[in-house]
Parts: C-alpha cells; sequence; structure tokens
C-alpha cells in the first residue's frame, strides 16, 4: 500500500552512499523541511512525509503505479480516496438502487458556495491565450487571483468530500457486479428526447434520465444521468453535466464522444463515469474533461482500441479538489491537451492518466505563452504534473502511469514528471523505447518545495530538454530522473542531468546500458549543486553500468562540480 | 498643509506605479523593470527622495510574491546603509498572518546589506518560536561580519533545527576567531551537511595548524573527510599518513587532494579503487601537461 512509505531496497542504493560519501554527505542528508511555508489544509498528508524523506517518492510513485494496474477499478479509487485519509466502505444494492443512493449522498454535500466555488476555480485555470497587454493588466489579475484563492482557501473546506467519493467508490462497487450481458430486454420503439436509434429501456427517475440503447448505431445529445449501450459505433454530443451523477457504459463499436467544457467524464461537485468496452474510439472535449475531477471525481476508461483524445485545459487525467482518473488498457493511443492535462492535479487534487499496452503519443500543443520567462515558448504543465496556488494552497498528486510499448512525449513548459508548490507529479513508465521531449522544468524536475520524477523501467529512451530538466531540483524540491534499463540518450542544454540549484536536490540515476550525456554548459550539469542560503544544493549523476559516453567525464570514473555537486560512472 | 497632502498623494502613485513596474513578471517588460529598479536606487540615495522611498520600500515587505521579495532586497542592498535605519524601525512588524513575511524580509535585507549596526536588531530574534526567523536572525550576524554577533551566535550552534544550526554555523564561520576553533571543529561532525560545510569554511578561513586538524582523525569516516577537506582548503605541504588504507574510498580522495602533486604517483601504486585509480591518474596526467 503506498500510504505507508518505508525504504524499499533499489539496486543503486548503496551506490548512493558511496557516491554521496565523495562529496561529504550521506542519504540523511536528502531531506526537506515540510514547514518552509504555513501548512495550509488542503495539502495532502502524504506529500509531507515525502518532502521529509524524498527518496521514497521512487518507490511511492511505483507503488502507485502497481496499485493502480492490479486489481479492480474500485480498489484502484479505493487506495486514491484513502490519500485524503478517508477510509470508506461502499454500500450494497443493485445498479439502480446505488445510483439513487449516491444521487441522495451527493446531493446534500456541496454546500452553499458551490456555483461560486466552480466560478471562482474556473477563474484560476483557464487562460487565455493572449498575452498580457500592459503591466496594469498584469497586476490587476495579480490581485484578483489574490482574492480568487483567498476565496478558494475559505470556502472550499465547506464542501462534504467524503460523501462525494463515497458515492464514486460504491458506484464503481456496484459496476462490479454489473454486466450488460446480463440486459435482456426486448427492443422497443420509443420516441426519446436526445436519443436516435433503438432503444430497449428509457425511463425518467429521481436522478436524472436513464437510457439503454441497442447494438445498432445511436446517437445521445443532452443530459442523461444513465447510458447503457449494447453496441454499435455511437455518437454521444455531451453536454455540461448538471446532474450530480452520470454514467455511460459503451460496450462496442467505435465511438465519438464530443462535448465542450465539464464533460466526457468530468465530475463537477459530483460523479461523472464513462467506461467504453471496445472498439477505435474518438473523444473530443474542451476545458475540465475526459477524466477530471474538479470539486468531485470523474472517471474515463477505455478497455480497448485505437483511441484518439482531444482537450484544452484541465483533462485527461486531471483533478483539482477532487479526483480525475482517464484509464486506457490496450491499443495504439494519441492524447493532445494544451494546459494542465495528461495526469495532471491542482490543490486538493490527484490526477492520472494510466495506458497500458500500445505504442502512444502524447502531445501538449503550444497555446498559452509562459510569458514570465519566454516571448516565445508556451506553458504545457502536464504529463505528469502538478502545482498549486503559491504561497497560499499545496498541489496535489499528477500522475502519467504507462505500462509499455513505444511512446513519444511532447511538452514545452513544465511537464514529464515535473511539480511546483508542495505537491508531487511523475511519469511510471515501464518499457518500451521512449521519446521525451520538452523545453524547461522537465523530465523530473522539482520546483518551489515540490518533487518531481520520471522512472523509466526499460527501453532504449531519449530525453531532449534545453534545461531545469533530467533531474533537477529547484528551491528545495527534488527532481529525479531514473532510468533502470536499455541504451539511453540524455540532451540537454544547462541546469540538467543531476543538477540542483537554490537547495533542491537534482538526481539523474542510470542502472543499465550503453547511454550518451550530452550538454551544452560544462559548468552546472552531470552533477552540479549551487550555492544558496549560505549552504549548498545537491547534484548527483549515476551510471551503475555500460559503456558510456559524457560531456563530463569517462567510463569509472568521477567528476566534481563544485563542493555539492557529483558525476559518477561506477562501472 | 492641503498642497503637501496633495503632493505626498501623487508621490505615493508615483511610488505604486513605479513599483509595479519594477516588479512586473512579464519578460516583454523587461525593460521598464530595469530602469523602474534604478529609478527606485537613485531615489533612495538621493537625500531629498531619500526617506520617502525607502519607507515605501519597507512597507512592501509583507508581500507574497517571491519576485517582489528579490526585487525589494536587491535595490534596498543598492541603497545601502542608509536603509538599515527604517527597516529596524519596522522590524517589530512580523506581517499581516502567521507567516512572519516582513520579519523574514527585513532579516534577509539587514544581512544583505551588512554592518555591525545590524546584529543588535537581529539578535532580538534568535530565540523565537519560528525556525525560519531564528534561522533568518542568525545568518543576518553573520553578514555582519561582526564580532560583537559571536555570544549571540553561540546560542544557536546546539538548535534543534539543522537549517537554524546552519545559519548559526554559517554565521560563526564567519566571525569566528581562534577561541572559537573548537565550536568549528564539533560542526564537522554533524548530523547534517549544511552545518559540516559551513564549519569547514570557518576552519579554513581560520587557517589553523594541520597538526591541530590531523589529531582529530579517527574512526568518523565522515569527520575524517572533513578534516582532510579543511586540510585541502589551507596551505599544507603533507605527504604521508599511514592510516591511509583504513580510509574509506571517499576519505582516501578527500586525502589525495591535500597532497603536493609529487607524491601522488607513490600512492597511486597502492590504489586499488578503480574510480580513486582514474582520479589519481587524471591528476597526475593534469600535473604533467602543466
Amino acid at each position: 500500500m503506498f500510504i505507508l512509505l518505508f525504504f524499499v531496497y533499489f539496486s543503486f542504493d548503496a551506490y548512493l552512499d558511496s557516491s554521496l560519501a565523495f562529496i561529504g554527505l550521506t542519504k540523511n542528508d536528502l531531506v526537506f523541511r515540510s514547514d518552509y511555508s504555513r501548512h495550509d489544509p488542503y495539502r495532502l498528508a502524504i506529500i509531507d512525509s515525502l518532502l521529509m524523506h524524498p527518496m521514497t517518492s521512487i518507490d511511492c510513485a511505483l507503488s502507485m503505479n502497481e496499485d493502480f494496474w492490479d486489481g479492480s477499478q474500485k480498489k484502484m479509487l479505493g487506495d486514491l480516496i484513502r490519500l485524503y485519509g478517508f477510509d470508506l466502505a461502499p454500500m450494497n444494492g443493485s445498479l439502480f438502487e446505488v445510483l439513487r443512493d449516491c444521487h441522495n449522498m451527493i446531493a446534500g454535500a456541496t454546500g452553499n458556495a458551490a456555483a461560486e466555488m466552480a466560478r471562482v476555480f474556473e477563474e484560476l485555470i483557464i487562460f487565455t491565450p493572449e498575452p498580457t497587454g500592459s503591466i496594469e493588466e498584469e497586476k490587476a489579475y495579480e490581485r484578483k487571483y489574490d482574492s480568487l484563492v483567498n476565496y478558494l482557501s475559505q470556502y472550499a473546506k465547506e464542501i462534504d468530500y467524503k460523501s462525494i467519493f463515497g458515492a464514486a467508490l460504491t458506484l464503481l462497487w456496484a459496476l462490479d457486479d454489473f454486466s450488460v450481458t446480463n440486459i435482456q430486454l426486448p427492443n422497443n420503439r420509443m420516441n426519446v428526447d436526445g436519443v436516435s436509434g433503438s432503444l430497449l429501456y428509457y425511463k425518467e427517475t429521481d436522478f436524472g434520465r436513464v437510457v439503454i440503447g441497442d447494438s445498432g448505431n445511436n446517437t445521445y445529445s443532452g443530459e442523461f444521468a444513465v447510458i447503457i449501450d449494447l453496441g454499435g459505433n455511437d455518437v454521444y454530443n455531451m453536454g455540461e453535466q448538471k446532474g450530480c451523477i452520470q454514467l455511460v457504459i459503451d460496450e462496442a463499436g467505435d465511438d465519438n464522444y464530443q462535448g465542450g467544457d465539464y464533460s466526457i467524464a468530468c465530475g463537477r461537485f459530483g460523479v461523472s463515469m464513462i467506461i467504453d468496452n471496445e472498439g477505435d474510439d474518438k473523444y473530443e472535449a474542451q476545458n475540465f474533461s475526459l477524466g477530471a475531477g474538479v470539486f468531485g471525481i470523474g472517471i474515463l476508461i477505455d478497455h480497448a482500441g485505437n483511441d484518439r483524445y482531444f482537450g484544452d485545459t484541465f483533462t485527461q487525467g486531471a483533478g483539482g479538489f477532487g479526483i480525475g482518473i482517464l484509464r486506457d488498457d490496450e491499443g495504439n493511443d494519441t492524447y493532445e491537451g494544451a494546459l494542465y492535462a495528461q495526469g495532471f492535479a491542482s490543490t486538493y487534487g490527484v490526477g492520472i492518466l494510466g495506458d497500458g499496452e500500445g505504442n502512444d503519443h502524447y502531445l501538449i500543443r503550444e497555446k498559452y505563452l509562459d510569458e514570465i520567462r519566454y516571448l516565445d515558448h508556451y506553458l504545457s504543465m502536464s504529463q505528469g504534473f502538478s502545482i498549486g496556488f503559491r504561497p497560499d494552497l499545496s498541489a496535489g498528486i499528477g500522475l502519467l502511469l504507462e505500462s509499455g510499448g513505444n511512446d513519444y512525449y511532447v511538452c514545452d513548459i513544465f511537464g514529464q514528471g515535473a511539480s511546483y508548490w508542495y505537491g508531487l507529479g511523475a511519469i511510471v513508465e515501464k518499457g518500451g523505447n521512449d521519446n521525451y521531449v520538452a523545453y524547461q522544468y522537465a523530465q523530473g524536475s522539482g520546483t518551489h518545495v515540490a518533487l518531481g520524477l520520471l522512472i523509466d523501467e526499460t527501453g532504449d529512451d531519449n530525453y531532449v530538454a534545453k534545461g531545469v530538466s533530467q533531474g533537477c531540483g529547484h528551491d528545495l524540491s527534488l527532481g529525479l530522473l531514473f532510468d533502470q534499463q536499455g541504451s539511453d540518450t540524455y540532451a540537454a542544454f544547462d541546469l540538467s542531468q543531476g543538477a540542483g540549484n537554490a537547495n533542491g536536490i537534482g538526481i539523474l540515476i542510470d542502472e543499465a546500458g550503453d547511454d550518451a550525456y550530452v550538454v551544452k554548459e560544462l559548468h552546472n550539469t552531470q552533477g552540479y549543486g549551487d550555492f544558496r542560503r549560505e549552504y549548498g544544493s545537491i547534484g548527483l549523476l549515476m551510471d551503475l553500468a555500460g559503456d558510456d559516453h559524457y560531456t563530463s567525464g569517462g567510463n569509472q570514473d568521477f567528476w566534481q562540480k563544485g563542493k555539492y555537486g557529483i558525476g559518477i560512472d561506477w562501472y | 498643509m492641503i498642497l503637501c497632502l496633495l503632493l505626498l498623494t501623487a508621490a505615493d502613485i508615483d511610488l505604486e506605479t513605479l513599483y509595479d513596474e519594477a516588479t512586473t513578471r512579464l519578460v516583454s517588460f523587461q525593460a521598464v523593470r530595469d530602469s523602474a529598479i534604478e529609478e527606485f536606487v537613485r531615489m533612495g540615495k538621493d537625500p531629498s527622495t531619500s526617506d520617502t522611498t525607502i519607507i515605501f520600500l519597507v512597507s512592501k515587505f509583507d508581500t507574497k510574491s517571491s519576485i517582489a521579495r528579490h526585487t525589494l532586497k536587491d535595490i534596498l542592498k543598492e541603497i545601502g546603509t542608509s536603509a538599515v535605519k527604517w527597516i529596524v524601525d519596522k522590524l517589530d512588524y512580523r506581517g499581516s498572518d502567521g507567516e512572519a513575511r516582513s520579519l523574514k524580509q527585513s532579516l534577509w535585507v539587514l544581512g544583505e546589506i551588512g554592518g555591525a549596526e545590524i546584529v543588535e536588531p537581529a539578535a532580538r530574534f534568535i530565540d523565537d518560536e519560528s525556525w525560519a526567523v531564528r534561522s533568518g536572525a542568525f545568518t543576518t550576524m553573520g553578514k555582519s561580519k561582526s564580532y560583537e554577533a559571536i555570544h549571540f551566535v553561540l546560542n544557536g550552534l546546539m538548535d534543534t533545527v539543522a537549517p537554524v544550526r546552519k545559519s548559526a554555523y554559517y554565521a560563526l564561520s564567519e566571525i569566528a576567531t581562534e577561541r572559537e576553533f573548537l565550536n568549528l571543529l564539533d560542526g564537522l561532525a554533524d548530523d547534517y551537511y549544511g552545518v559540516r560545510y559551513a564549519a569547514l569554511s570557518g576552519i579554513v578561513r581560520l587557517n589553523p595548524q594541520p597538526a591541530l586538524l590531523l589529531a582529530e582523525l579517527g574512526d568518523d569516516e565522515s569527520k575524517n573527510y572533513f578534516v582532510l577537506s579543511v586540510l585541502a582548503g589551507i596551505e599544507t605541504d603533507y605527504d604521508s599518513l599511514h592510516v591511509i588504507s583504513a580510509f574509506s574510498p571517499a576519505t582516501r580522495k578527500a586525502f589525495y587532494d591535500i597532497l603536493p602533486d609529487r607524491v601522488l604517483v607513490r600512492y597511486l601504486k597502492h590504489e586499488t579503487h578503480p574510480l580513486l585509480k582514474t582520479y589519481l591518474n587524471k591528476k597526475i596526467w593534469v600535473q604533467e601537461c602543466e
């Protein structure tokens, strides 16, 4: 169970001790504190534990990956809910009884401030693509930002998360015993508003409209609480979810899911689930979509097929004050988003994108300019990323969990196992020859008291980034890139490949394979730690085997960059 | 009177605008930002506008913005000692919430300005309930580089919070005399590397007799490493140590760093650790090239 942290022995452990000794350090020096700033009530307890024992975050990420894939969906969700300190026992009953119970549980859970809270959170999350035109405009936004965060901080605690999460868990338990193959209903010619094609069942209930479609092609438009479709190539025109419960089960066919904001498995002050069992499907929506939890839980599960996912902001496994999961078990899939996507978490959130077998593409489009740093680079904040509202609200846990295949990851600023302000962001890649391309703050990068990890277990991988990447910890953060097998290529310009900055810890560990490590700036890469706040940041590049190439040294060699940085090739 | 108030209001508005420009985070307005910072420094140094400017800047110490905190520090450091009085005047204001941002900023900026006059004000906070404030107070005393702080600094060496001990040892490293040599020596065996390195730096600054340090070599490998690292930082011509083979590889590496080049070949013959053999070979190669 990943909540219980303990040291698992990795083969690099002994080498870690020996490597650190060369710069006068021990593993006990690899620590942070959880109280550099005021502890806000929305910080997940596990983040504190990981900051105090940052190296255990490797085990934590790996355990979360194992737990995500091993066992049932209800176990998967139960594990995540326990991160919030809730130990919930789901209610029993038939699916329809459960739906009614869940509706009732959620109806009283959202409090009076829900509508305003949604507006505030949306204002904080949704960016405009147009650059800020003046300093006055910038400062006006800063004041507004402060007031929005204060509002969130004050009122978000009024939500009864336990009830909403309990409803989601109960629903998943009920689905475990539910099979669409058991549905035997005569075909009825029914005219139902918003549906075309043959239906087997339709009812208006106190928790919303329920419809069961047959195995032909159907089109569903509008608001439904439950859609169960037995097959065919279906079209779902899904509007903004208004009810507190939504469930879609599609048994087969190449389906097309279309929606705007807050649609396609977006749990907002409620629960929304889509389970698609077969077919090459297309999911296309905008913001807060495709497995998004906003003060609620949104789960999108696609069991098979070559699928395509398109969204903009807060999409494809994104959680803020809630849990968002997108799980795709098989097929060669394409994921495309623009911001806060593909395993993203905001405050009090867990966001997971889990993909099983297949060669997949993860792309973050260049849409929202990073105008603080660049005139021509764009914020991604995606692909195993988490960010809070500094300095008032902590981040959460954003994970991208990949089981296999040769995968391609592309983003720009912030992503690919990165985090900002009291959070954890990670990619766990089990296998395949993977390509990671990013510009900055990526590929195992922690920024401002946070933990960013990229763990790749097997395959010949390519890592390309400009800087503050590939195992870089900035400002009391851990950035860690851990590649266990394969002949890999690491390319960066500066402050990367085991670089600690502003009292951060940056570590790159490669356990096997013939690897190439290439950098432009020698002085702050490949085992470098700078000196801030009157003490050193820690940087370590450690390669345990293979015939390797370095810009900084050679095989069976070590080198120091300042007092607190070291690169070592052990064998 | 009314005219004065109007002028003051106008000045405030100008300062606020200038402050917004100086703290902009937008890269497209970098030139505006640089110019505003320069203007603040100019006004802070100009006797006719100095007080108003510094008071205004100090009033912003409670900011939540990281870039604003750094900008304020940079401006006031550039203005220099004339800012100290106004910062000290407001030192008791911790800030608008429990974070004590204003107080921490005050201590930071005082340290960056430096000088003996900051010791007494900072000393008021060495027992503060907030470890971050205690840490800031000790760092400030170190930045003063004034031995007047020694009595206060010694109080922090046993603090239970590692970053506070680090700051106290940093301060000690900056102001210690031979009288505090043993205190610094204790720091070499601390649990926290920030302390060990601060102690190392302080001892190197004292430039003690090598024999005093060699006597400290023993079973504690970590301490051995730092003792030898001190020797690497001071002038020494020590070329034989019979217990070398008993040292860990990391400590042997620290030892090789204090050896004169002429004896490295002798040690290379006996070294068995592959990484250290490479290390010695590289040192010898560099020496031959030179």
